[in-house]
């Protein structure tokens, strides 16, 4: 019997998989959503993570603390105005046990609250809890910082998890991506650190430990976005090598090797001139931090709006 | 049709469908069939049919000499471990006993998860308000459809299925091309069809396993210039464009 051609072993899903689109769900907002929470939690745990007490303050609370909290806040807000039935957003809270959007809401919920029985005294006065659980010494304060920094880590990481579990979009499904979300958002953090303490002529004491903590997080998160693109080129679907190609060659290409250049090159440079520069050190840091954060932003959009799926229905 | 178990009384039932290409003319009588009964507003489909010959979506493929044209009809695929189902915050996707991923709309947030993990894009999000061409009701009341900023998608007739019926597009396709019955059962006609036709689902790769399988078109007499003499062991075909 004669060998099958080429045409007769063509099966089904041969005539389907090569219909691929653009996914058109996730795009700015998303990417905004993203880049707000990761960066708000994350300068959270970097504040709490080197003690960094002298930070400057507003209406008596730490100055990274509350640009924390408003930057989850603004995130939070993006991602209920973003949802279909945003009056329905509790309803997010319902299966933690297998979805990671519901765990994601369920952390932003745990540290907005939190962080708003933090804030209201410094508004409103004296309240019950005014001295008592917020003063940091205190054990209750402890504990709520601990189950706080808990939820910002489960903020940083859960988009990438949310990102990671689509599998019909193979751009995406890679083990490296909710690394590389965690990695980008505390290195945004750091940035964001270093802009405001400089702003605020507090970056001194601290500027060695923060600048070196900042170059490692940049090095290391270049890595891993490395470590990424070579993780989604040996994954030969047509779905995985066409967003590979949108986010490299394509349509995203500029929004991503912009994203590298600002967000990673330039920084890494200006950290390293600030260790020799002396006077123009926390500028230079300052600078490098505020490029990361914006860096940051424009590569989630990137990364996301390359995502293709195979679809012929959109 | 009873829900609970197969006839020998082993393993649950497990609803599945198998379309038979070879038969399907590509009509679309399925996708209007599906579109009337579950009362889909305009711009919806649940079901389409793709013709899925050519290098583009809805082209026609082969030569001028020897053109080819076949079809592909798309809805959800009812998978067994379904990719919509864990990424759901709000439990609205669910799986019954029988198999059937149906959506509670009142539990949906409108998140788009499901449509994200979805490898099959049959997922439908209802962006704008429903606008339908009567300004009465269709179809089946049983059914919730264009519900503003939530998600839906093929239910397999559920309403029917329950009541004893085929789904609709089973009941009105004019080649019977598709059928219905228990992947469970090795004697149904599924099973049968599965196991003697060769029906293959639509990207196994990822691992979904779908209850839905489609019998691939015999190109025994079709030519293509450029691929007719080409013969090649089954192994080195690739999967996708090459």
């Amino acid at each position: 019997m004669a060998k099958p051609t080429l045409i007769e072993r063509e099966r089904t899903y041969d005539r389907f998989a090569p219909h691929l689109v653009p996914q058109p769900h996730w795009r700015g907002p998303h990417a905004l959503w993203f880049w707000a929470m990761g960066l708000g939690a994350g300068t959270f745990m970097v504040r709490h993570a080197f003690s960094l007490t002298d930070t400057g303050t507003v209406l008596g609370l730490s100055l990274l603390d509350v640009v924390g909290l408003v930057l989850v806040g603004i995130g939070g807000l993006i991602l209920i105005l973003d949802l279909g039935r945003p009056e329905r957003v509790l309803k997010a809270l319902k299966r933690p046990d297998r979805s990671w959007i519901a765990r994601g809401a369920l952390a932003d919920f745990v540290f907005l609250i939190i962080g708003a029985l933090y804030l209201l005294p410094g508004w409103f006065g004296a309240l019950p809890w005014t001295d008592e659980p917020f003063l940091e010494a205190n054990l209750t304060a402890q504990v709520m910082i601990a189950i706080s920094f808990a939820a910002a880590a489960v903020i940083i990481a859960y988009p990438g998890m949310v990102l990671y579990e689509s599998i019909s979009i193979r751009l995406w499904h890679s083990a490296l991506v909710p690394a590389q979300f965690i990695a980008h958002a505390l290195t945004s953090s750091l940035g964001l650190t270093l802009f405001v303490l400089a702003v605020n002529g507090r970056l001194e004491d601290v500027r060695t430990e923060l600048g070196v903590g900042f170059l490692v997080g940049l090095v290391a998160t270049l890595g891993i976005t490395h470590m990424y693109v070579l993780d989604r080129a040996h994954e030969h679907t047509p779905a995985a090598r066409a967003g590979l190609h949108r986010l490299l060659r394509g349509g995203m290409a500029a929004h991503f090797w912009t994203s590298v250049l600002i967000g990673f090159g330039v920084p890494v440079v200006l950290t390293l001139i600030a260790f020799a520069a002396t006077a123009a050190g926390p500028a230079l840091l300052a600078i490098g931090g505020a490029l990361s954060v914006a860096g940051s932003l424009q590569f989630r959009y990137a990364q996301l709006c390359a995502g293709v799926k195979v679809s012929p229905l959109g | 049709m009873s829900k609970a178990k197969t006839q020998n009384g082993a393993r649950p039932r497990r609803w599945g469908m198998v379309i038979d290409l070879n038969r399907c003319i590509g009509c679309q009588t399925c996708s209007v069939a599906c579109k009337i009964k579950n009362n889909l507003p305009e711009g919806t489909w649940w079901n389409r049919v793709l013709t899925v010959e050519g290098d583009e979506i809805d082209q026609v493929g082969g030569t001028v000499e020897h053109p080819t044209l076949s079809f592909l009809p798309m809805a959800c695929q009812h998978c067994e471990d379904p990719a919509c189902l864990p990424v759901c915050p709000t439990g609205a996707t669910y799986k019954r006993e029988d198999g059937i991923v149906a959506i509670h709309t009142e539990d949906c947030i409108g998140c788009r998860s499901c449509i994200q993990a979805c490898p099959y894009g049959v997922r439908v999000f209802n962006e704008k308000p429903a606008k339908r061409p009567t300004d009465h009701a269709l179809g089946s009341s049983a059914v919730t459809s264009g519900v503003r900023g939530t998600v839906e998608k093929c239910d397999f007739c559920m309403d029917r299925i329950d009541a004893g019926a085929l789904p609709m597009c089973i009941e009105t396709c004019p080649a019977r091309a598709r059928f219905v019955g228990d992947l469970n059962d090795p004697d149904s006609e599924v099973s049968r069809l599965i196991r003697e036709q060769g029906a293959q689902q639509l990207q196994p790769e990822m691992g979904t396993n779908p209850s839905v399988y489609y019998i691939p078109v015999q190109r025994r007499n079709v030519h293509r210039t450029g691929l007719d003499s080409i013969a090649v062991e089954p192994s080195t075909v690739a999967v996708g464009p090459s």
